[in-house]
């Protein structure tokens, strides 16, 4: 079981309470799961009805988009951006 | 010879004489002239670029001037359309600087022939939807483009180099439905969070103009001004993208885009989105409780706001009453809807 970091974007911030989050697995998927059972209103803000990450959610493992079973190692980053469209 | 007028901006070595005579050559387009808009053309302006031309369809109104720098009450009070408002501020701050004023919605129609003769494109629209459509206009003809965007205290920045860097599609590869994030009229935004996303997209646009790709950022700056948090990544070419990779160009088909349809005699407009959408009506709802009078069935929402009443069905499409102008119909949409 790793440890990694799950960093949120700022405008979640307010109604997650926190920017970051230690979070354990032994893959990106295991990881989120792990952020939602400690912060269940994560997974509505960051997932669709199917579960899938919603359209405007983008999640990069140490930087690089990645599929969720790939596996995890201590200090690993988990970074969520959101695509915002206002201008 | 060079012109004294710029001597601080031309000292700066990247830059130099060299970048700054390129810049009085460029030609760029700026799509959506709102509070990216105003802060991206005032700051291209009175860099010393030769030609820019404006495409808005939207007109003056005295909330936008909190964050739209080149905007005052008067405009605000005569409603004049925001390229016009634009245009006439641009001449007073930069004589030189030639002003191409188009007051016009950019769809799938007209969108090639009002970039096809510029070197860069600049992104101040408030919807994907256009910026999709952007994005494959810019992959089919090679035109470099600035992306931003912001909402609240956050926004992104991601410039594009055609056959170069990733595109848009690379990073964000569908088109967010209707109602599935937040807009500047649902969750609000702050003038200082714009002018950072602006700045970063005008720095952007400097060095391309001034022929310094070298020096461009390769992926997306993120950045919130109240959580001080700033994030830059790396965007990598998708090789399957369907705009710069498989090149179909799917948002240049008039199909693909949404469709704003005047009904007859209703003093209305019907809305049909580009991508089908599954609204939540209640927190739709709740996210205009401060905008205006709402209600709500099990079929549709209402809101009142801007003098019209836009009733917004859950598969996305919408009614919006009071106006038979599908530009603003969709001005409307995008703000109170979204994407």
């Amino acid at each position: 079981m790793a440890r990694a970091t799950l960093i949120l974007p700022g405008m979640l911030h307010e109604s997650i309470g926190s920017g970051r989050l230690r979070v354990e697995g032994r893959t990106l998927g295991e990881a989120l799961e792990d952020a939602y059972r400690r912060v269940p209103a994560l997974r509505l803000h960051l997932c669709d009805e199917d579960g899938g990450f919603r359209v405007h959610i983008l999640c990069f493992h140490n930087g690089e988009r990645q599929p969720l079973d790939t596996p995890l190692e201590d200090g690993d980053e988990i970074l969520i951006l959101q695509a915002v469209s206002g201008g | 010879m060079s012109d004294p007028r710029y001597a601080r901006q031309a000292l700066f070595a990247p830059l130099g004489q060299e970048g700054q005579r390129r810049l009085s050559a460029a030609r760029a387009a700026l799509v959506g002239c709102g509070a990216l808009g105003t802060h991206l053309a005032e700051q291209l302006g009175r860099a010393g670029l030769g030609f820019l031309r404006i495409c808005d369809r939207d007109f003056v109104e005295l909330d936008n001037l909190p964050r739209q720098v080149l905007f005052d009450e008067k405009d605000a009070a005569d409603r004049l359309p925001k390229s016009v408002a634009a245009a006439e501020k641009l001449r007073r701050i930069n004589s030189a600087l030639q002003v191409d004023s188009r007051i016009v919605d950019v769809t799938a129609a007209n969108v090639e022939a009002l970039i096809e003769d510029v070197d860069l494109v600049l992104d101040g629209t408030d919807n994907f939807e256009t910026r999709f459509l952007l994005n494959d206009a810019c992959m089919k003809l090679g035109t470099p483009w600035v992306h931003g965007g912001c909402v609240g205290s956050y926004g992104q920045v991601m410039a594009i180099l055609p056959g170069d860097t990733a595109c848009l599609r690379c990073w964000l590869e569908h088109l967010p439905p209707p109602g599935s994030g937040p807009t500047c009229d649902t969750a609000g935004v702050l003038g200082p969070a714009v002018g950072v996303i602006a700045a970063l997209q005008a720095a952007e646009a400097l060095k391309i103009l001034a022929g310094r790709r070298d020096a461009v950022h390769r992926g997306t700056h993120t950045i919130d001004v109240w959580t001080n948090i700033h994030q830059t990544i790396g965007a990598k070419r998708n090789p399957d993208c369907p705009s710069c990779g498989r090149k179909t160009f799917e948002f240049l088909a008039v199909r693909a885009g949404s469709l704003a349809m005047t009904l007859c005699g209703r003093d209305a407009v019907h809305i049909s989105p580009a991508a089908p959408a599954r609204l939540d009506l209640a927190d739709l709802e709740r996210r205009w409780a401060a905008l205006g009078r709402t209600s709500r069935n099990p079929y549709l929402a209402r809101l009142e706001a801007d003098g019209c009443e836009l009733s917004v069905f859950s598969d996305g499409r919408a009614i919006i009453k009071g106006t038979e102008d599908p530009a603003r119909a969709k001005t409307l949409y995008s703000k109170y809807v979204g994407a």
